[in-house]
């Protein structure tokens, strides 16, 4: 108990100590060195880099693009939500564009959909892996950096 | 740490320099006062002071906030001031573990009287050696938990637990010397 007492009151009192400080220039001789530092200064990268959102806004984009003028949609009436909104733009026939990709879709194999299967998991895991290694080394910082 | 720290921290490390200069701010009196109790000398220490906040922001890239900022800056701190104390051939008492004992008990800070007692202790620390002084700084002016204490100075927990206990002891002592001292120069 008195052990206790002697720790908190210990710690009360260190509180109203001060310190030895260094000059009173310290600070901006330690800024002053470290600009030229700064310069060759790795940065964090974001795990998600900016390719990374450019292509899914992309992605995201075209979808937008093939709801609008696809017409299938329950409120689009006969031809469309963008017909609804500007009805008096220039009609455009997607119906070549739709024979298109419907007769990609028949002509897919099933080596086409395996390809594109091992891509998206070589692209999970490639993420997976970015996870890990950022977090692993995180574990140690101290002993990292004192090496 | 807080989030204002963490959020400092982050800030520098995507490039924003000047803000590293809040951090230098903070921790610059208890970098400072570490590197003069293991250098001995104000000139060396301001040296290495300045040194150990250079070699923070060059690997701040590599902080992730697993551990307290603080901690990350001591162990820097204390492994700079060691290594140019053997360079310099600076006598130092080196870290070693020590065998657990816990039986004794230690003073009561509280019977120094109130307006004397922060006067006897910045003597009395003065006057530890440089391992009791980090010990004593670490856990009681920053709060440093035992487990942080043993990834700064790669002692075990026991071990830094045994050694606060003797610090706090051996520091309750220097106060009782002074205190003694000073009552019998009045008579």
């Amino acid at each position: 108990m008195k052990m206790i007492n002697s720790d908190k009151e210990l710690n009360r009192m260190m509180k109203e100590i001060t310190l030895e400080s260094p000059g009173s220039d310290f600070s901006s001789k330690v800024m002053e060195s470290i600009l030229p530092y700064a310069e060759t200064y790795p940065k964090a990268e974001p795990l998600l880099g900016r390719k990374f959102w450019i292509l899914v806004s992309l992605f995201v984009l075209l979808a937008l693009l093939f709801i609008l003028f696809s017409g299938n949609m329950p409120s689009s009436g006969k031809n469309g939500m963008m017909e609804q909104f500007l009805p008096d733009l220039p009609k455009i026939d997607w119906s070549h564009f739709r024979n298109l990709f419907s007769a990609f879709l028949e002509k897919s194999t099933s080596l086409g959909w395996t390809l594109g299967s091992l891509m998206g998991g070589a692209l999970i895991l490639l993420l997976a892996d970015q996870l890990f290694a950022s977090s692993l080394f995180g574990k140690n910082e101290i002993s990292n950096t004192l090496q | 740490m807080s989030v204002e720290e963490l959020a400092i921290i982050r800030s520098v490390q995507q490039g924003d320099v000047k803000s590293f200069s809040y951090l230098v701010n903070q921790y610059q009196n208890v970098v400072f006062s570490i590197a003069l109790k293991v250098l001995k000398n104000r000139e060396d220490a301001e040296e290495m002071a300045q040194e150990a906040f250079i070699k923070a922001f060059r690997s701040i890239h590599t902080f992730q906030g697993k551990s307290k900022f603080s901690t990350w800056m001591f162990s820097i701190t204390y492994n700079t001031c060691i290594t140019y104390a053997r360079k310099k051939k600076i006598r130092t008492s080196p870290i070693e573990q020590v065998q657990v004992n816990e039986g004794e008990d230690d003073g009561n800070f509280g019977e120094f009287p109130e307006e004397a007692r922060t006067r006897y202790l910045e003597l009395a620390l003065k006057q530890l050696s440089e391992e009791d002084y980090m010990l004593v700084v670490f856990h009681y002016y920053e709060d440093q938990t035992i487990e942080e204490i043993s990834q700064v100075t790669g002692l075990s927990n026991a071990n830094v637990k045994v050694k606060l206990f003797r610090a706090r002891k051996k520091l309750y002592d220097l106060m009782q010397d002074l205190m003694k001292k000073e009552v019998y120069s009045e008579l």
